[in-house]
């Protein structure tokens, strides 16, 4: 990657590629890697970043067509990444070569290059992986909210949850492992079921069982476990499914809707059994500038958890970020076990340094 | 909970002895096969220290006493039951260390659960709860359960404020029309649901005359729910319906869901929970009459809300109850009626018999 420097009377630029949602559309259709310029003259609090890995989460490509509030064109797109502190601005509290995360959700991530704001960024320990943190500040963060905020849960408590297969599906069952949690896992039916289910136990889930399976047991479950807090990434019968086992008084928290479909949860939950059904939006949360305290800390357990090895990212397969046509494929392939990671040409070189 | 008045007949005695009927099931069921009426003469009983005999006036049917009677409600009386879970009696007598009650008091059981289609009952003074002697018998009868349940929902979960806005299905249900009258009172808002029907605009124009802001059919709100912005929604349809009444709240807005009468789940979609922290809850009032009993705040709030209401009954700000009286002879009729139609609500009436 050619860096091109104007002379010192004008201003210092870098041109850095950009993957831009041109319009709100078929991903396949709307997306273009445009050369855009980015300026290295930072102010006090600034920081030029290089991003070096962003995910292409579901959530993107709801940006992308639209159907996220907030989608906005043209806009460069991407959710989280991580990213290397490449000059700092004069009283910037980062230095060149800090590992970066953004918080909130609405800067330039799929960009080579990017000039933020300190209070925009959280710094990530040195000894945490490259895909760890770039894969941290959505999921993992969703599942540490909705296992912390919502009910007061006890070592030996039983949580359940539908999509225990997703990103959030996996950090659930890892954190809530690591707490002392009990994990119900559903998941979708799918050729090699038994490979997964063992994966999933691997990392921590108590039991797992396919939607189908689970109209079968819930009676004998529900019977024989308090299940205080259920919850939903799936909505539709799913939602039905784990929201009917809860114990009385217990909570249901949606973070998805992977069906497309509205959550059911049974009339008798809520009149005779007094259950709760929030929602959970931690981008939101992270970016009030009183929770930053609880922002800071959760990010501390979090990579406490990583450094212990009891929370892994998903798999991942790189893209690099001109090949975005198969990364943006490969994502809306929908079964593909990896998450899609679009990576900066210098990422190998990163990577290859830990 | 059985009276002392057991269902079972005891011998008869000719002096001092009086009439009691009472509307009982030995066995869950289809209520116009289960339930029977049986009219027994009994001797005069007397109380313990502790008991009241309370003479029932009148018990209504809610939909709540079928499902029991069907055995799908989860408060289930020991069998044999009777009837019938609220009502409005008068004290006629009390036992010699009763404190809380005096003859000629009014009263409504205490809790749910009670067995009030029956003339007369004998039971510990603490099963009753005393209320405003200038509530007239229809809404006495019928105060305990559907007043009180709109009242709770339009005042424990959203901090409403004098113009906002309330949605509601099944708005010509009994709570359905508290709600709207109750709601007018306090000065909110109140857009409500109904099924179409033959004489819709007949209907729409009696909610309205009792301070609905806007009444539509369903087709009619899926048309408009776009341009409503409300703050709490009440719920006792489920399925499509409550996705869309849900679909109307703001920012932090607050589903309560006490009914299901489509006997479809309820339905709520994924980006309100998300993006506009909406919540859904539910609520029962018999389990609020039960924690109130366990707490002091509560029952305090107990007495607030019977007080409050008891005024605007006075002041004439809430409209008779829209009932037809049956006497128990007639309780195949009234539970053919009660089960099949809507918007009347069948009381039992108890003759003040005594021999």
């Amino acid at each position: 990657m050619q860096l091109l420097y104007f002379s010192a009377r004008r201003m210092s630029t870098l041109i850095s590629r950009a993957l831009t949602i041109t319009k709100l559309g078929d991903p396949r259709k709307v997306l273009e890697l445009q050369k855009t310029h980015v300026s290295t003259k930072l102010a006090e609090k600034e920081v030029l970043i290089k991003w070096l890995a962003s995910p292409i989460n579901p959530l993107d490509i709801n940006k992308i067509e639209g159907a996220y509030p907030g989608s906005e064109s043209p806009k460069i797109g991407g959710s989280e990444a991580v990213g290397v502190v490449e000059k700092a601005g004069a009283s910037s509290t980062f230095q060149p070569g800090d590992s970066v995360i953004p918080i909130g959700m609405g800067g330039d991530l799929w960009s080579e290059y990017d000039v933020v704001e300190d209070e925009n960024l959280i710094k990530i320990r040195s000894n945490i992986d490259l895909i760890s943190a770039a894969t941290l500040l959505i999921n993992p963060p969703t599942a540490y909210v909705m296992l912390k905020h919502f009910v007061d849960l006890n070592p030996g408590d039983y949580i359940i949850q539908n999509s225990a297969n997703s990103g959030v599906g996996r950090a659930v069952i890892e954190i809530a492992n690591a707490w002392g949690y009990k994990s119900i896992n559903l998941i979708r039916d799918r050729p090699n079921v038994d490979e997964l289910k063992a994966d999933l136990k691997k990392i921590g889930a108590n039991f797992v069982f396919t939607e189908e399976e689970f109209r079968k047991e819930n009676r004998k479950i529900s019977s024989e476990f308090d299940i205080k807090l259920a919850l939903n990434g799936v909505g539709g019968r799913s939602a039905l499914a784990i929201s009917a086992v809860l114990t009385p008084g217990g909570t249901i928290v949606t973070y998805g809707g992977m069906s497309k479909k509205p959550a059911e949860i049974p009339t008798s939950a809520f009149v005779f059994k007094g259950i709760r059904a929030f929602g959970v939006a931690v981008g939101k949360w992270m970016c009030i500038e009183e929770n930053r305290p609880l922002v800071d800390q959760m990010f501390d357990e979090l990579q406490d958890l990583i450094v212990q090895g009891k929370l892994h990212p998903p798999p991942v397969e790189t893209h690099d970020l001109e090949n975005f046509q198969d990364a943006i494929d490969r994502t809306l392939e929908g079964k593909n076990p990896k998450q899609v990671l679009l990576i900066h040409p210098d990422y190998k070189k990163f990577m290859a340094k830990l | 909970m059985l009276s002392r008045t057991s269902v079972f007949l005891k011998t008869i005695n000719i002096h001092g002895c009086r009439f009691a009927s009472q509307l009982f099931y030995d066995r869950y069921g289809d209520p116009l096969e289960v339930i029977q009426l049986q009219n027994e003469s009994i001797e005069t009983n007397s109380l313990k220290a502790d008991e009241v005999r309370i003479g029932f006036r009148a018990s209504p049917i809610n939909p709540a006493d079928i499902n029991q009677i069907q055995g799908v409600y989860p408060v289930k009386p020991k069998l044999p039951a009777i009837g019938g879970n609220e009502g409005f009696g008068i004290v006629e007598e009390i036992g010699s260390n009763v404190s809380s009650l005096n003859v000629g008091d009014h009263v409504i059981p205490a809790a749910s659960g009670f067995g009030t289609w029956r003339s007369e009952a004998i039971s510990n003074e603490n099963n009753f709860y005393k209320i405003d002697k200038r509530i007239p018998m229809k809404y006495a009868a019928t105060l305990q359960v559907n007043p009180c349940t709109a009242y709770r929902m339009l005042k424990d979960f959203v901090e409403l404020k004098e113009g906002d806005t309330v949605v509601q299905n099944g708005a010509n249900s009994a709570v359905g029309r508290c709600v709207i009258q109750i709601a007018k009172i306090l000065g909110y808002e109140t857009i409500n649901v109904v099924r179409k029907r033959e004489n819709i605009d007949e209907l729409k124009s009696e909610l309205e005359s009792i301070g609905a802001t806007k009444v539509y059919t369903e087709e009619e709100f899926l048309k408009n729910s776009r341009s409503i912005k409300s703050r709490l929604a009440l719920n006792c349809v489920g399925g499509r319906n409550s996705l869309g009444i849900a679909s109307t709240l703001q920012q932090n807005g607050i589903m309560v869901t006490y009914g299901g009468m489509s006997k479809q789940p309820v339905q709520g979609a994924t980006g309100p929970f998300i993006f506009k922290d909406i919540i859904f809850r539910g609520f029962w009032m018999s389990s609020w009459y039960e924690k109130s009993a366990k707490n002091q705040e509560l029952k305090g709030k107990r007495d607030e809300m019977y007080s409050e209401i008891a005024d605007w009954i006075v002041l004439k700000k809430l409209v008779k109850p829209k009932v037809v009286l049956r006497q128990p002879e007639e309780y195949k009729e009234a539970l053919k009626d009660a089960m099949e139609t809507a918007g009347i609500k069948q009381l039992f009436v108890f003759d003040d018999n005594k021999n």
